[in-house]
């Protein structure tokens, strides 16, 4: 458990147990009008009850209880409960940059694991995968309880080093998704926009909803540097030395340049592009996000 | 050229950019980057870009620092192609003021110490080949000429003492005209002097536009001017000193009238006056002087010693109050045993009583005329007419004619020489006076030495007083403080028509003049109207007679040549006589000047011209077998100089504006700096400071807008 507290902070947990949002009703507010819902049409095998969380379709209610409790229950089925969400972190040595607050990956594996929490408590299946040149490490969907312990345990063993093969590593999981999923790609970026795209099409090809979670350290937005530097890549790029002052312009025009195309693949592809900076509280960013989510 | 080239030293600070851009790579810190792919810039020629732009900063630093340093070195640009065509050598013209006004004690030192140490540098500073002419503003006698020798000119200046006044415009003219002779393009004037208005009060309007016309268009010739010393305008002065009731007769009593100038805004009170000859003080007094004020001040004494003397008038102050040497001041005069007079008498009937020649001689030697001992003022000649001759005339001071018909044609030249020689001549017609001899031979329509015509006496059928009197005329000054005129009854008298330049003392009640005198050559001439005897009036038995024929004898006793010079007038001596004399002169800064007499028939004379110096001259005339005659000459100070109010602003800028010289105040920096630095040209410190701020305005402008904003 001490592997859980690092990566979901009691603050988080309480803040994520009375967020009271449906994971299925998130998802689905970035589905909707756009594709059928996963779980539409589905078979009905009774599994279990759950306490009516604002979002339930409440055509669900089962009166009968409601009528002897007086509480607000709704019927559960097994077919119901397959959404699959597939948590796809970047375990690339870009992501191990630290600004100065945490390192990307950090911030991406207490991302994760706070998304994993969420689902999972709603009775979700929630699979993982990390990827650097390529899929790394693959734990399949599930919608255990124990599963937590095992998304908190491939997070614990990942380490963020060695090149980024986005493409690569998109395409191996879409082969591996056998029933449409939702997959959520949790990285910098870092890496030229064709890629992702491709990567985005094979997923959207098999029917799966995608939404792409970009970390980023500030300094990677503004490039702060001042005095002269070597820039030493983390992925083994070859270093160059630089005054800052003159690459500035050069550097924010490439990188808006590439995020302008990355939003625009993404928009292309159905999938929703998100940012999250690393000075900002992990808490704040993730349930402004959900609540932004809600109201679509 | 550089006026301080020890800052080009930074001009190896132009590196300092390189060095820090250097320093600043090998000084790199390594940062672990995650997004390289945007560093890498897409097109090649952008990274080609960007370094040019790194390398057109660094330029930029460089020139910067280079132009800061340049700056500081106080470059200079030539503006004068004459100079280089002239081969760079310079004609200056140093006009240096040495008058009195900078004899003035400043800090402990006198102002023209100062002044010198000036021009020297002026001098010195000066490069081989370049010519000089040193003009001294005080002295304007002195030659000058161009020389290369700079050393010799500099001592010169070394030399120098105050005295005299500047004239600003003479200097200016001379310096003019020495310019034009100088074959050098590249000229200049240059003027050292302390800031006294008076130097440059003939550079008026008329001289200004009289200057520029003079100076060819578009060349005027640059003038500099260097004023040294403070505005202060304190100054206590003797005006002048005078005897009012002149000739100095021993032991008879003198009235001296000194006059002290205060040209300062503090009253000056007691100030304590003294007067004496030959360092002996024989009276003083003490006087208030209010700010910017002249007061006269009289004193009485009487000299006992007969013979040439100077009279020394003095301000006794413990410290003396702006210029020193103007405290005092000389007067030369004779004190005379007693006054010679040559009664020249054309009635000497009897009894004697009756004759002009009693009257005249009671009223001026009454000890004698009464038999009793004691000193007359006067000693009386008389003789009669028909037994003048002009041999007569030598040893008198004054002739009187009275009641003389007429005189020969020979007497009437020596009376004339007589008088232009110094003597003074009384007319006092009577019965026996031949009108038209006189008119003819001695008026001659005003040309002769008589100040009046004559005109036939008619009888006025009526007894007539004195009407009028000019008291301000030394000869009537007795009657100051009289209420009435003298009670004289006047029964027939001559009517008088004087010369337009004649100068009436004293009117009869009906309007005719009754005394008239004027000026011939160096003596004095006084006709009366009515005889000296009592024939056609009372007047010799009248209170009036006796005070009034000793201060006219006494008047025309005091003619001949004055021996109170003013700056640069000429000290002439002149006697008659076949003997041979020798003569030399004492200057008053202590050298003695052989002088060669210069003869023409029977007179001789001896001159000396170059009195700019003020101070007593003394001159010793020897004569084989007799005394030597030693004769002071006072040369005053110029009053002007006294006079230290400096130039007001308004003034310089009018002289800037007009001469376009240029004023240098002292600073921080010499003379001879700032003036190597208008030689060479123009400073451009200020353009290149511009720059520099254009430079670092241009790199701030470029590095931000290449560097982006953050």
């Amino acid at each position: 458990m001490a592997y859980v507290s690092r990566y979901l902070e009691p603050n988080l947990v309480e803040k994520l147990n009375h967020l009271h949002l449906s994971a299925r009703r998130v998802v689905e507010g970035s589905t909707i009008g756009q594709h059928r819902s996963p779980v539409k049409g589905a078979s009905v095998e009774f599994r279990q009850h759950r306490i009516y969380t604002p979002g339930d379709d409440p055509r669900r209610l089962d009166w009968r209880v409601l009528g002897r409790t007086n509480r607000p229950y709704i019927k559960e089925y097994d077919e119901e409960t397959n959404l699959r969400c597939v948590l796809l972190l970047d375990c690339s040595g870009s992501m191990a940059y630290a600004g100065s607050a945490i390192s990307k990956f950090d911030y991406a594996a207490k991302l994760a694991a706070a998304l994993a929490y969420l689902m999972l408590g709603q009775t979700e299946s929630v699979g993982m995968g990390c990827f650097s040149r390529r899929l790394d490490a693959f734990l399949p969907p599930h919608a255990s309880t124990s599963q937590l312990s095992r998304v908190v345990d491939l997070l614990e063993r990942a380490t963020p080093r060695g090149p980024s093969s986005l493409g690569d590593a998109v395409h191996e999981i879409a082969n591996r998704l056998d029933r449409r999923s939702l997959v959520i790609l949790i990285s910098d970026l870092l890496a030229p926009a064709k890629l992702l795209r491709d990567g985005l099409a094979h997923l959207r090809h098999d029917r799966h909803e995608t939404i792409v979670l970009r970390v980023l350290d500030r300094d990677e937005e503004t490039f702060p540097f001042k005095n002269w530097s070597r820039f030493r890549g983390m992925e083994g790029e070859r270093p160059q030395l630089f005054e800052p002052a003159m690459a500035r312009k050069m550097y924010l025009a490439n990188f808006e340049s590439h995020h302008e195309q990355l939003q625009k693949d993404c928009t292309a592809m159905g999938a929703e592009l998100v940012t999250f900076h690393t000075d900002e509280p992990l808490i704040d960013s993730v349930t402004e996000y959900l609540h932004r989510r809600m109201m679509k | 050229m550089f006026l301080n080239p020890l800052m080009l030293a930074g001009l190896g600070g132009a590196v300092l950019p390189l060095v820090l851009h250097l320093l600043a790579r090998s000084r790199f810190r390594t940062v672990d980057w995650a997004a390289m792919m945007f560093l890498q810039a897409a097109d090649p020629r952008e990274r080609q870009s960007t370094r040019l732009r790194q390398f057109l900063l660094l330029l930029l630093r460089m020139v910067l620092v280079s132009l800061l340093a340049v700056a500081l070195a106080r470059p200079l640009v030539s503006d004068s192609f004459a100079a280089v065509a002239s081969g760079g050598h310079l004609s200056t013209v140093v006009i240096v003021d040495a008058s009195l006004s900078t004899s003035v004690v400043e800090n402990g030192k006198p102002r023209s110490e100062f002044i010198r140490q000036s021009a020297i540098q002026v001098v010195t500073s000066m490069q081989k080949g370049d010519e000089v002419a040193l003009i001294i503003a005080g002295l304007p006698g002195h030659s000058t000429q161009w020389t290369t020798d700079l050393t010799h000119v500099a001592d010169d200046i070394a030399s120098l003492r105050p005295a005299g006044r500047a004239n600003m415009a003479e200097a200016l003219v001379r310096a003019s005209d020495l310019l034009n002779r100088s074959e050098s393009q590249n000229r200049r004037i240059v003027i050292v002097t302390d800031r006294q208005a008076v130097s440059w009060r003939e550079v008026d309007v008329a001289f200004r536009s009289a200057w520029r016309s003079r100076s060819r268009p578009g060349a005027a010739l640059p003038i500099t001017v260097a004023p040294v010393g403070n505005t202060s305008a304190d100054n206590l002065a003797m005006a002048s000193v005078s005897v009012l009731n002149p000739p100095v007769v021993r032991d008879q009593p003198i009235e001296i009238e000194a006059r002290i100038r205060n040209y300062g805004n503090v009253r000056r009170a007691g100030v304590v006056v003294s007067v004496g000859i030959g360092g002996r003080e024989i009276t003083r007094a003490t006087v208030d002087c209010p700010p910017d004020s002249n007061v006269p001040l009289r004193l009485s004494a009487r000299l006992n010693e007969p013979g040439p003397a100077v009279l020394n008038a003095a301000i006794q102050m413990p410290t003396p109050i702006g210029i020193a040497s103007d405290d005092a001041m000389d007067l030369s005069l004779d004190v005379a045993d007693a006054t010679k007079v040559l009664l020249i008498s054309g009635d000497e009937r009897a009894p004697k009583s009756s004759a002009e020649s009693f009257f005249a001689n009671a009223a001026l030697q009454p000890a004698a005329a009464a038999g009793k001992p004691g000193f007359d003022p006067f000693k009386v000649t008389t003789i009669r007419t028909a037994t003048v001759t002009p041999a007569d005339l030598q040893s008198a001071q004054v002739a009187v004619l009275a009641n003389v018909d007429s005189l020969s044609p020979a007497m009437a030249t020596a009376l004339e020489q007589f008088i232009y020689d110094g003597g003074g001549l009384l007319v006092a017609p009577g019965s026996l006076t031949r009108v038209d001899d006189y008119n003819d031979r001695l008026y001659r329509d005003g040309a002769g030495f008589l100040p009046a015509r004559l005109t036939l006496p008619a009888d006025a059928g009526q007894v007539i007083g004195i009407g009028q009197v000019d008291l301000a005329h030394p000869t009537i000054q007795f009657l100051r403080g009289r209420s009435e005129l003298p009670a004289a009854s006047i029964g027939k008298w001559f009517r008088l028509s004087p010369r337009s330049d004649a100068r009436i003392i004293a009117s009869l009640s009906t309007g005719d003049v009754f005394a008239v005198e004027s000026t011939v050559g160096r003596g004095r001439v006084m006709m009366f109207a009515t005889p000296l005897d009592a024939d056609w009036s009372t007047l010799p038995l009248t209170s009036f007679y006796l005070p009034f024929l000793q201060s006219s004898s006494r008047w025309l006793a005091g003619g001949g040549a004055d021996r109170n010079l003013s700056p640069g007038t000429p000290i002439v001596y002149s006697w008659t006589g076949s003997e041979t004399r020798t003569a030399s002169l004492l200057t008053p800064d202590g050298r003695t000047i052989a002088l060669d007499p210069q003869r023409q028939g029977e007179r001789a004379e001896v001159r000396y011209g170059q009195t700019h110096s003020p101070g007593v001259y003394r001159l010793r005339v020897s004569n084989s077998g007799k005394r030597d005659t030693i004769v002071p000459y006072v040369v005053g100070n110029p009053s002007d100089e006294s006079d230290l109010t400096p130039l007001t602003k308004n003034a310089w800028s009018e002289l800037q504006r007009d001469m376009q010289l240029q004023v240098i105040e002292p600073t921080g920096q010499s003379i001879a700096d700032l003036l190597a630095a208008k030689r060479a040209g123009h400073e451009i410190w200020g353009l290149l400071i511009l720059a520099v701020i254009a430079c670092a305005l241009l790199e701030t402008w470029l590095s931000g807008r290449w560097s982006s904003e953050v």
